[in-house]
């Protein structure tokens, strides 16, 4: 009898003994063993996404001309919105510069635009990240800035072979520094997950009391600051929406509601700062 | 055939493997909604109550290093939580009949509400309370509760099908256990 | 055993029984004793031994001007700190610490004391941290070994500082380059932020940062407590309504570990801002008042107030310090410069000066209530008048003179004739009587009580010596003993331009209710025919012939007075220049007081030339502000019937 006993305890000494080993493994062996597995399943979900990207263009491929011909209107009227809007960006581009030497102000950093597919969207309750098919094989730096057309993305937190992790702005573990549009004052924002079927939501603290939600249907706009060095100043994050006092009594917390269209991107741009040449 | 009876596992990993692949797939056309679902209980219930508790382990290790990579929680988080339930499971399994449907389902659900539980207290943890949403925690739950209840009884027969193409009769070798 | 010896073993059992229950009831009773009734005590001892309280004073409120706009704010204060008590870095100063033993003893050396040895490991594990942040930021600062010891002794459960005062630049590359899992954490409180810089610098004051006063209401008055230092005004309108300004403090109560390091909050009552205080500075007369005297004074006081409300509307006093450099502390170079400069002192309420010849204003009121000489006296200005055994100058030979064309040419002698005439008793008492014997009292910390109103009584008691008529001449020209504050002076200006008297006036903006409740103002004394003639005099002065020119504004009345007076200090005379006026004379609703003090020895200093031109600039901007006080031009009839440009 007490064999038998000892015998059904077997698996949990194995058990322990395996939690045991795990423990005294190396780091070093971990994170090879995490990158060796990340890898290993990478190229079966890009190659979803490939897929995907496919059915998408062969259901294009079954709209009529009409259809198509809509489509290509609109097309050539945006691209004519585009060109204008890039020719006034040029003057004003130029203007800054202008201005910018006058004041002898600090050049700013220069980013190039990295355009990347997204792979995968992995938003589940407590953590809220994007695979990009793009990685380390296209200089995609880890903690560079990704956005999009509706403002900041969030940051890359790993970076693969060929894909990489982005941590998008609803995360509490992605932390910046911004400014209400048109105050100079930084603040501190970090995510603050899903609302339920709802957007994503971050959360500002440091709000200096002066701030107020007078206009519900016209509230400050939560930017970058660009002082913190990472994010270039002045990207879009989202919208203040609730003002409550603060823990210390200092300041206030403020919900920022995010944008909509963070849960269904399927495009982003990652900024990978320029080097400048010393010469 | 007695290759593939030893290293039953294997065959195991790779349904389970691709079943979570295609529910990533899933919750990638999901994610505009705020829905994610997470089956992985129903995974440890195959393994847990069908498989020997070594083949089990075997089964669950590389699914758990799978998830542990695509994670932000520290890399062997979902190894401790589906390796400590799937013990947990087998020293109980003697006590029920294991090989009838409703108790996998049952295993199934409790396993999964198990490892909500144990995720969100590992994020608390690890990636603070802040982001965390408990309506957020409990819809997810609920959806992946209904998903489970509709499929597990057609993942744990079509595994056992796929199992006797491979020459492992599973039905018959616990009916000979007893 | 046999039933015997059963029995006597039975009968001690019984005994060993009894002895028993007794211990035994001894011991439930104890118990009982101490588990029920004295649990309150056993309890509040319990929360006394783990329980800690967290002070954290309250934001103060701001100081707002008369139309709402900010003097003085709180801004953030960013900082770089380290929760010591956090388990992540109990285990770094633990592992560091055990780490150095073994290092000391695998090298064979011996470790003579202990507690030095776990201080440097503080000191490295905080350094290591401090490290991080110096190279994000590229600063160069250090920490201070000893200073972790006494904070843990003294502060455990407060952020220990390891960078204090960021730039926002740098609270933005640490809030965005540290991890949120990083021992560095970063903190925000607040100081306070003067937009204004220098403007009105002696007003407003400034605060310093002493242990703070911890009311008795507070919850957990009976544990041990840690506070953060609290922020009390120092000077000026942040002293003098420091307890309207002070936030409540907010209170947390956590319960700690063995060694004192906090297990988890329990209470937390979240600190509140101060009330605003709302003050009677306009920032847009002291701003214009502030860039007048820049252009003609280096040092002195300008004060300006609304007559009928008798509110300060500007008030500066030079040397003066940007309050900026006050927070969030004086450092001991600010402090040693401000101090050279002898910049610290308000000289509108604190400078003690001759008034000159706006005093003659004074002397010409004692004599005509006395009846000594009416509107229409005239007497003759030779230059001079013999007073004694010495000639008294005057600054000019005015010929025939009367009050109006006396107070127009400053003339010397008449003041000197009719002073003589009205009698230093008759100068005393309405000097005092309009107030230049007293402190104003205005709502303002630190106003000096030591001016002088001379009298006969005053000279024998202080000189022990009589009083002589050439004390007499001196007084009615405001010089020989007579001192008085610039602040006084512009009561006395408004007192004369409403024809009542004044003394009080006040720094913050006062409601309806609280104007209505003031004193009924004591009358000048004078009938309006012959207050008129004292205001035509005045009116006189600030005219194209007049002395004060330089204080003539378009489309405004302007009556003033201006004087030179002399001071003697140990290096020799200097000269001090006066502008007293108001404006407008028919309808009274500013009066200015400018004085600038010279600089060098014997140098020439005029109050129509360095003093009105500055009143000239707060004069302009007021009516611009208030054209509905201006003159307005009559209308021309155009033949069409539209009204004409003037």
């Amino acid at each position: 009898m007490p064999k038998k006993r000892l015998l059904s305890l077997k698996p949990f000494a194995i058990l322990l003994a395996a939690a045991l080993f795990w423990i005294l493994v190396p780091i070093a062996f971990k994170s090879s063993v995490r990158s060796s597995f990340y890898e290993f399943q990478a190229p079966l979900s890009t190659g979803a996404s490939y897929i995907r990207e496919l059915q998408n263009y062969w259901a294009a491929r079954t709209k009529s001309k009409n259809e198509l011909y809509d489509a290509g209107k609109d097309m050539a009227r945006l691209n004519a919105t585009y060109e204008l809007m890039i020719l006034e960006n040029q003057t004003l581009k130029q203007e800054v510069e202008r201005l910018e030497e006058l004041l002898q102000l600090p050049t700013r950093a220069e980013y190039q635009y990295e355009i990347a597919r997204v792979v995968s969207r992995d938003f589940n309750s407590w953590w809220q990240r994007l695979e990009i098919r793009k990685g380390s094989k296209h200089g995609i730096p880890t903690g560079a800035p990704v956005v999009f057309s509706g403002g900041v993305v969030g940051r890359v937190k790993e970076v693969h072979e060929y894909t990489s992790t982005v941590e998008i702005l609803s995360n509490s573990h992605l932390r910046m520094a911004v400014i209400i549009a048109g105050d100079n004052r930084p603040m501190s924002y970090r995510g603050s997950g899903f609302q339920t079927l709802q957007s994503p939501v971050g959360l500002v603290e440091y709000i200096p009391n002066d701030i107020k939600l007078n206009d519900p249907a016209n509230p400050p706009r939560i930017i970058t600051s660009g002082m913190g060095g990472v994010f270039p100043a002045g990207l879009h994050i989202g919208y203040l929406k609730r003002l409550r006092p603060g823990a210390s009594g200092m300041f206030q917390d403020g919900d920022v509601d995010l944008d909509k269209r963070l849960s269904s991107l399927t495009e982003v741009a990652v900024l990978v700062a320029i080097e400048e040449n010393p010469q | 055939m007695k290759l593939f009876s030893r290293n039953r596992w294997l065959i195991v990993t790779a349904i389970h493997f691709l079943t979570l692949f295609a529910f990533s797939e899933i919750n990638t056309y999901l994610s505009p909604w705020g829905i994610s679902i997470l089956i992985t209980g129903m995974l440890l219930s195959f393994s847990s109550l069908v498989l020997s508790h070594t083949q089990g382990a075997l089964s669950l290790i590389p699914i758990a290093f799978y998830l542990d990579s695509r994670s932000p929680l520290p890399f062997g988080s979902s190894l401790i939580i589906l390796i400590g339930l799937h013990y947990l499971v087998v020293g109980f399994r003697y006590q029920f009949h294991r090989e009838s449907g409703g108790i996998s389902m049952a295993v199934s659900l409790i396993a999964n509400i198990a490892i909500h539980l144990l995720y969100t207290l590992f994020a608390i943890v690890h990636l603070g309370s802040e982001g965390l949403n408990s309506l957020q925690i409990g819809l997810n739950l609920l959806c992946s509760s209904l998903v489970i209840a509709l499929l597990n009884p057609f993942y744990l027969s079509t595994l056992i099908r796929f199992l006797e193409l491979f020459g492992i009769k599973i039905a018959q070798e616990q009916r000979q256990a007893r | 055993m046999n039933p015997e010896e059963k029995k006597k073993y039975q009968g001690r059992l019984w005994i060993f029984y009894g002895i028993l229950a007794i211990l035994l009831s001894i011991l439930y009773s104890g118990l009982f004793y101490r588990q029920l009734i004295e649990k309150e005590s056993h309890v509040e001892r319990e929360k006394i031994q783990n329980h800690r309280r967290i002070l954290t004073p309250g934001p103060r409120g701001n100081i707002l001007d008369r139309e709402g706009r900010v003097l003085v704010a709180n801004r953030s204060k960013f900082s770089a700190v380290v929760f010591l008590f956090e388990d992540q870095v109990q285990k770094a100063f633990r592992n560091h610490y055990r780490g150095m033993v073994r290092d000391y003893r695998e090298q064979g050396k011996t470790i003579e004391n202990y507690t030095n040895l776990l201080i440097l490991s503080r000191a490295m594990v905080l350094e290591s941290y401090l490290k991080g942040v110096n190279n994000l930021l590229g600063r160069e600062e250090e920490v201070d070994a000893n200073g972790i010891s006494r904070h843990l002794n003294l502060n455990p459960l407060l952020p220990y500082p390891l960078v204090d005062n960021l730039m926002p630049g740098e609270f933005a590359i640490l809030l965005e380059s540290l991890p949120v899992e990083s021992p560095v954490q970063l903190y925000v409180s607040t100081m306070r932020h003067y937009p204004y810089e220098n403007a009105a610098a002696h007003v407003i004051g400034y605060v310093g940062h002493s242990a703070l006063e911890i009311e008795s209401d507070m919850p957990g008055a009976d544990l041990k407590t840690f506070a953060t230092k609290g922020s009390y005004g120092r000077n000026g309108v942040e002293k003098r309504f420091d307890s309207n300004l002070q936030g409540k403090t907010g209170t947390e109560i956590w319960v700690v570990d063995p060694n004192g390091y906090q297990v988890e909050p329990i209470q937390r009552l979240y600190p509140q801002k101060g009330k605003d205080v709302e003050l009677s500075i306009d920032i847009d007369l002291q701003l214009v008042g502030e860039q007048g005297y820049d252009l003609y004074g280096d040092k002195g006081a300008l004060v300006a107030i609304d007559i009928n409300r008798m509110e300060v509307l500007a008030m500066l006093s030079r040397p003066d310090y940007n309050l900026n450099d006050t927070a969030p502390f004086i450092s001991n170079d600010v402090f040693k410069e401000i101090n050279d400069r002898q910049a610290w002192e308000n000289k509108a309420l604190r400078g003690l000066y001759p008034p000159g010849s706006p005093f003659k204003l004074i002397t010409a009121i004692a004599a005509l209530k006395s009846g000594v000489i009416d509107d229409a006296t005239i007497f003759e200005c030779d230059g001079g008048h013999r007073v004694g055994g010495r000639t008294f100058p005057c600054m000019g030979h005015h010929g025939k003179v009367d009050l109006r064309t006396a107070i127009q040419k400053s003339c010397n002698e008449y003041f000197y004739r009719i002073g003589l005439a009205a009698g230093s008793d008759n100068l005393s008492r309405e000097a005092v009587y309009i107030g230049l014997n007293a402190p104003t009292n205005i709502n303002l910390p630190n106003e000096t009580g030591r001016m002088i109103t001379p009298s006969r009584q005053w000279k024998r008691e202080r000189y022990d010596e009589p009083w002589y008529d050439g004390d007499t001449a001196n007084m009615s020209i405001g010089q020989g003993f007579l001192t008085v504050t610039p602040l006084q002076m512009a009561m006395m200006v408004a007192s004369i331009a409403k024809n009542e008297v004044y003394t009080h006036p006040s720094i913050v903006k006062q409601s309806a209710a609280q104007l209505a409740q003031r004193p009924v103002p004591k009358p000048l004394g004078l009938p309006p025919e012959v207050h008129k003639a004292i205001i035509d005099g005045m009116d006189r002065v600030v005219s194209a012939t007049g002395t004060a020119r330089a204080a003539m504004v378009d489309g405004v009345t302007v009556a003033g007075k201006t004087g030179t007076a002399q001071i003697n200090k140990k290096e020799g005379k200097f000269e001090l220049a006066w502008f007293v006026g108001f404006a407008p004379v028919e309808n009274p609703q500013i009066a200015i007081v400018s004085l600038v003090e010279g600089q060098n020895l014997n140098e020439s200093f005029g109050g129509g030339r360095h003093a009105a031109p500055m009143a000239r600039y707060i004069f302009q901007a007021f009516f611009e502000k208030h054209p509905e006080f201006k003159i307005q031009p009559e209308p021309t009839q155009s033949p069409t019937g539209t009204v004409g440009l003037p």
